[in-house]
């Protein structure tokens, strides 16, 4: 698992430049999931960035591992500031 | 075992007050009150998931952050690879769109949230932004009520 999570950390970070990346184990170590947030996003629909990404996902990674990337929330960096405000109790 | 009756009766209570919000989300979008909408929207899926992680470990997790619920209630787990892609591209929409910070919020800060988030600009923006938040919710809810009883 630490394996993948390194490698796919290493390649979003090559595909979506300036991008920053927050990766997760889930389903007790099976799967990873984690947000992108990527300057390229501003402006997107959600739809449109997962078929970016799922596109780019399965022209690199093996059927394997792709089943073990779970969800990749795409966010613009706007967005991700906004996601990272503390949230009151 | 009284303690995991418990456990799946709070559980249970999570699902359905999901379910409710959910409800009164829309009813509040058609109604106009998008702040409460938007908030709602967001919340009825922290319900969703916090009644699946409940399941897991009744040990309450303060976060509100969404896609961290999400990890930790193993919600993954019920989801096929379709569904699962599904759910990415809702919870995306809800996560852009919601902070528990809403529940403060005039329409007017709401308005200026989403403008900062370059998610509003002109037209009625804040209508639109409450259809999809609670559409997005629906979404998952939907998913975690189809698999509730996997």
């Amino acid at each position: 698992m630490e394996r993948l999570k390194k490698e796919l950390e290493e390649w979003l970070l090559q595909q979506f430049p300036g991008a920053e990346v927050s990766l997760e184990p889930v389903r007790r170590d099976i799967k990873i999931s984690g947000i992108l947030a990527w300057k390229g996003f501003d402006g997107q629909e959600p739809i449109d960035r997962q078929l970016i990404l799922r596109r780019k996902l399965r022209e690199h990674f093996r059927q394997e591992d792709q089943r073990r990337i779970s969800i990749i929330i795409t966010l613009s960096p706007a967005e991700y500031a906004a996601h990272r405000e503390p949230q009151l109790a | 075992m009284p303690r995991k009756g418990k456990q799946e009766d709070i559980a249970e209570t999570y699902r359905a007050v999901a379910v409710e919000h959910s409800a009164l989300a829309t009813d509040l979008h058609d109604g106009g009150r998008y702040v409460m909408a938007h908030y709602l929207a967001g919340l009825a899926v922290e319900c969703m998931f916090r009644a699946y992680r409940y399941r897991i470990d009744p040990v309450f997790d303060a976060r509100h952050s969404l896609d961290a619920l999400y990890a930790a209630a193993d919600f993954a787990a019920v989801l096929s690879t379709a569904e699962e892609e599904t759910v990415t591209v809702a919870l995306t929409e809800v996560v852009r769109r919601w902070s528990s910070i809403h529940r403060f919020r005039s329409e007017r800060a709401l308005r200026e949230y989403l403008r900062q988030t370059n998610l509003g600009r002109t037209g009625k923006f804040v209508r639109e932004s409450s259809r999809l938040i609670v559409n997005a919710a629906i979404v998952i809810g939907d998913q975690g009520e189809l698999h509730w009883k996997d």
